[in-house]
């Protein structure tokens, strides 16, 4: 009788192959999902071409010849023009990978093209992942190194099979035989075919792969192959949010409108991490014609020459305490400039950046806009309502030599008069200072208006600020931080307005500030270097309702975030911690501790072998008396009644047990057609004739029929070593 | 009786198809396989439908069978004028009685061979069909047993096809095997040969076994145990048939019905009491080869049940056996 294993067939194993080469370009194309390159045709072409030939591979059949014969030039056409065009070499190469990729997914393929397929595919990931350090290429490289492999193995295979024979010419428009057999057939067949013993042994290959994978990964000194390659420098940009040096109206409340994660934050103790939170993006000085921007002078006198470092000095200095640490993960999309609180002691980061810092306005502007993930950390960072410029000395006098565009109003006589009323108004015949007239300002603001996104400014001649100033509409951050800033100027306060974040939520131990935290404030100047953060939008009403300082906790850090997304972030920021690099220490320590763990145990293994040992040698060195001896021999047989008792009898009642009460295959059933298998089926040695009746009654006779089990399968395990006495005659 | 075969009885059948066996052996010559699947055949109580060139030896195996159990064996050669009466009997008024009177057609036998049944009109193959499938014949709403053992050995031309009515697929489902005779070897041949024998009803066959006998026999085959697994890969037979994209449609239940009682019948064959997957395996061909038909239908029907069959090895073959 024969028992071997069924094979899957050479046409079933094309089938299979088929099936693999489209998951793989599946699992490549999605890429595009993740990576910023206007590819949404491919993706959606891609979307509906693979899966409609995976299923239906015979229709690959129906592609017309011309197609097939036109696809190469077409692509070659395609890319020059695509290069020339965009001049985005790296988009072109990925547009290019992925039209290759859909055309081999579509159509039958020879070893080759299999080959082929894979190398497309593991360039279209690859770049992907160095891009974008994604979360979603961890995911994605593991699923596609599986259908990789899998491809490779099969391709093997058919190659064996087919013994060198190729298929002869591949004809693309006839269907093939295994184009034509159904999936659900190919399916039961894999079942079949496929011994869990072979998933079991794969499934173990592959976790013992991914897990070698990560411990190399982790021990591994990190380089950056972005920086390395300079791959982001191909590609450019095309955030839809982000700041920058000239905001109008509603630019802030635009970012406002998208919820997506724009920074992380880890604070080394978040016990010290206050309840209001600024980060400051950019500041804008000059008001023109309704537009703040960051003025030209301002860029050009107030950050130093562009220069590349890993690390940038600040110049705050530390008070008391340990300084916080904190670690900024800065999602791309939001600007060239990094989110700081205030000033800082230092910021590091993970590869020597271009950057152009400004110690007197405590921003960063990095060389150009990140797109992939841009971590940093920065120790000693001031996060209080009150900034040190850190400028010049000479600057510090009352303001008299700060930048005009920081004291101009920027308005026509007409509207400037019209402010000086506004102001007169505010603060009385009195000269009040900075803070006292900001407070005042901001209580003034809140009684004449009120919060709202949509705010519409009056129509009318002059400056549009004024014009919201003299109505009644109500105003979003962006119009009070304006307002306020105008004022202020009008009183001869230097004034600037600052973008940036407000706030974030709190995710398990880090913080998530969203693109909807988007906020414009105010820095008023407080003369000798200081400068004082006014928020009229959030203080102003605070201060009318109940009179507190406006500087006062805010509870703005609003609550916990929680659900499912929360936890994926939290699964993304775990790959971000893997893959940032600030220096190696926290690397050797996660050596040194799987090192010291698995030392560890060993010793203590050994340790506790030993003391076993060492009880044995002690039990066994004392005085044998009859006691000791007869316990001795008591235990020896008792232990070896139970062996063989559980031998002759107790498995077998057991097993009857299990089949009176449990479900699937009886166990003597199961163990008479282990027997079966072992013992040679072609020999006709009387005693395997004889054994080899009864098990086939054991395994499948009627019960009642059955013979003693024990005494058969004592004998089926001699008669297994019959055969071989039988063939040494032969 | 019990619900399961005793050892004896398994002991006694197999002594009785062994006297069959070696009775048949005499006078059909180097058929071994088709010897065996007839008594496999005979013991499930189905019927045979003998596709194969004319003068191989049909008529001879059926008369062979016939005499060898001691019962009574007929012959209708089927043509386009044969009449369902012709067949099964007819009532005729008796003068003297005043009554009708029920004559008996040929198919009264205990074992009937229907020569080249493709031949007749559908209306008188249906009527031999109904015969085959209840044992009993009525004609004007009297009931007649045709009594036991009943087997029909219907034949069929393959290759002459000219005034033929072929048996549409849902009578083909009756007969339980489709068996081809095949060209003897050279040395069976001569065999034969030597022998001399110029026509079927020359031949002497010595009863080794009587109907009730046989009657018995088949009883015993309904009572082989089949163990859940081997059940299980029936079904699975039969399920690859239904998906098998080179097949229009899968076989039945009651096809699958018939494997289970062809391998209940050839366990019992080879002296078990219960059936083993190779009981299954090695009778699928001919159980299930004339209820399969191909997407892409061959011109010749020889042709055609030789790619079914080598589809049938394909998914037998594809399909683990349960150990």
């Amino acid at each position: 009788m024969e028992k071997k294993r069924p094979q899957l067939e050479l046409d079933e194993l094309r089938q299979l192959k088929w099936l693999l080469g489209g998951m793989l370009a599946l699992s490549a194309i999605t890429s595009l999902l993740y990576l910023e390159i206007e590819a949404s045709v491919f993706l959606v072409l891609g979307a509906i071409l693979v899966p409609t030939f995976l299923i239906r591979p015979d229709w690959s059949a129906r592609i017309p010849a011309l197609v097939h014969k036109l696809v190469f030039p077409g692509v070659v056409a395609f890319t020059t023009y695509d290069v020339y065009a965009h001049n985005e070499v790296l988009a072109s190469l990925v547009r290019l990978d992925v039209l290759l990729l859909l055309y081999r997914a579509c159509h039958y393929r020879r070893r080759r093209d299999d080959l082929q397929l894979i190398v497309l595919g593991l360039f279209l990931v690859v770049m992907a992942g160095v891009i974008t350090v994604s979360l979603a290429f961890a995911l994605q490289i593991i699923v596609f190194v599986g259908c990789a492999l899998l491809l490779m193995f099969v391709v093997t295979l058919v190659d064996a099979q087919e013994g060198g024979n190729a298929e002869g010419p591949l004809a693309l428009s006839v269907v093939p035989a295994w184009a034509r057999r159904s999936h659900a057939v190919l399916l039961r067949r894999l079942r079949e075919t496929c011994d869990w013993r072979v998933f079991a042994l794969g499934g173990g290959l592959f976790v013992g792969f991914v897990v070698l994978s990560g411990v190399l990964f982790m021990a591994i000194p990190r380089f950056q192959l972005d920086s390395g390659f300079a791959f982001d420098r191909l590609l450019s940009k095309k955030s839809t949010t982000g700041f920058s040096d000239v905001m109008k109206f509603g630019d802030v409340t635009d970012i406002q409108q998208d919820d997506s994660v724009a920074l992380r934050v880890e604070a080394s103790n978040r016990a010290q991490v206050p309840a209001v939170l600024y980060w400051r993006l950019v500041i804008l000085d000059e008001y023109r014609s309704g537009t703040f921007r960051m003025s030209a002078g301002l860029k050009r006198d107030f950050f130093r020459r562009e220069e590349t470092s890993m690390r940038i000095a600040g110049s705050e200095r530390l008070s008391r305490g340990q300084p916080l640490s904190w670690t900024f993960y800065l999602e791309p999309g939001v600007g060239r400039y990094l989110p700081l609180a205030g000033g800082y002691r230092q910021i590091a980061f993970t590869e020597p950046q271009i950057f152009r810092a400004s110690s007197a306005l405590q921003l960063v502007m990095l060389g150009r806009e990140p797109v992939a993930m841009k971590a940093y950390r920065v120790e000693g960072m001031n996060t209080g309502d009150r900034l040190a410029d850190g400028m010049r000395e000479d600057f510090r006098t009352d303001g008299a030599d700060l930048p005009l565009t920081m004291t101009d109003v920027g308005v026509s006589e007409n509207d400037r008069a019209v402010l000086k009323k506004i102001v007169a108004e505010i603060a009385g015949e009195a000269d009040l200072p900075p803070e006292k007239f900001a407070h005042a300002a901001m209580l003034w603001l809140a009684k004449q208006h009120t919060y709202s996104l949509k705010s519409g400014l009056p129509p009318g001649q002059g400056d549009p600020l004024v014009r919201w100033l003299t109505s009644k509409e109500p105003g979003h951050c962006e119009l009070f931080a304006g307002a306020f800033t105008l004022l202020a100027r009008a009183a001869g306060h230097p004034t600037r307005v600052v973008a940036g974040f407000m706030g974030g939520t709190w995710n398990d131990d880090y913080l998530m500030v969203r693109n909807s935290d988007a906020h414009a404030w105010c820095e008023i100047s407080l003369g000798r270097g200081q400068w004082l953060r006014i928020d009229p939008t959030n203080d102003g009403p605070r201060l009318l309702a109940g009179g507190q300082q406006a500087t006062s906790a805010v509870p703005n850090l609003r609550t916990v975030e929680r659900g499912w997304a929360a936890r994926l972030d939290r699964l993304r920021l775990l790959w971000y911690r893997r893959i940032v690099n600030f220096d190696r220490t926290e690397q050797q320590q996660l050596i040194h501790t799987i090192k010291a763990s698995a030392e560890g145990t060993g010793r203590r293994i050994r340790e506790e072998a030993a003391r076993i040992a060492e009880a044995l040698r002690k039990w066994l060195s004392q005085p044998w008396d009859v006691a000791r001896f007869g316990t001795v021999v008591g235990a020896l047989l008792f232990g070896g009644g139970v062996i063989l008792g559980w031998q002759r009898y107790g498995r077998f009642w057991w097993a009857r047990w299990i089949n009176r009460h449990g479900h699937g295959l009886d166990p003597i059933r199961r163990e008479a057609g282990n027997w079966l298998r072992r013992i040679d089926q072609e020999s006709s040695v009387r005693e395997v004739l004889v054994v080899r009746d009864q098990l086939e009654r054991l395994r499948y006779g009627r019960r009642e029929t059955w013979p003693e089990p024990g005494p058969v399968f004592r004998e089926a395990k001699k008669a297994s070593r019959a055969p071989r006495v039988g063939s040494a005659r032969g | 009786m019990s619900d399961f075969v005793s050892g004896a009885a398994v002991a006694e059948a197999r002594q009785t198809i062994e006297r069959l066996r070696a009775s048949m052996r005499q006078t059909i010559k180097g058929k071994d396989d088709v010897i065996e699947q007839v008594l496999v055949c005979l013991m499930a109580g189905g019927h045979v439908l003998i596709e194969d060139l004319p003068g191989l030896g049909k008529t001879t195996l059926a008369y062979s069978l016939a005499r060898s159990m001691d019962c009574t064996f007929s012959r209708i050669q089927f043509t386009s004028d044969l009449l369902p009466s012709d067949v099964t009997g007819v009532a005729i008024y008796d003068e003297q009685r005043k009554e009708f009177i029920f004559k008996k057609g040929p198919v009264f036998a205990s074992v009937v061979l229907a020569d080249e049944i493709n031949r007749a009109t559908p209306k008188t193959q249906s009527a031999l069909l109904e015969v085959m499938d209840r044992a009993r014949v009525t004609i004007d709403g009297a009931t007649h047993d045709v009594g036991r053992p009943f087997m029909v050995f219907a034949t069929q031309n393959p290759v002459d096809y000219e005034g033929t009515f072929a048996l549409p697929e849902s009578q083909l489902d009756r007969f339980l095997m489709c068996l081809q005779m095949g060209y003897p070897q050279l040395q069976d041949e001569l065999e034969i040969l030597r022998s001399a024998q110029t026509a079927y009803d020359d031949i002497v066959v010595k009863p080794v076994a009587t109907g009730s006998d046989i009657q018995h026999l088949q009883n015993v085959a309904r009572q082989v145990f089949v163990e859940d697994t081997v059940l299980d890969y029936i079904l699975k037979i039969v399920a690859a048939t239904r998906t098998e994209v080179e097949f229009h449609a899968g076989v039945s239940v009651r096809g699958s019905l018939a494997l289970k009682h062809a391998a209940q019948a050839r366990a019992l064959v080879r002296g078990r009491d219960f059936v083993m997957p190779e009981d299954v395996s090695e009778i699928v061909a001919p159980v299930l080869v004339h209820r399969l038909g191909l997407v892409r239908a061959s011109a010749d029907a020889l042709e055609e049940r030789r790619t079914v069959a080598a589809i049938l090895k394909r998914i037998v073959g594809s399909i683990v056996a349960p150990v």
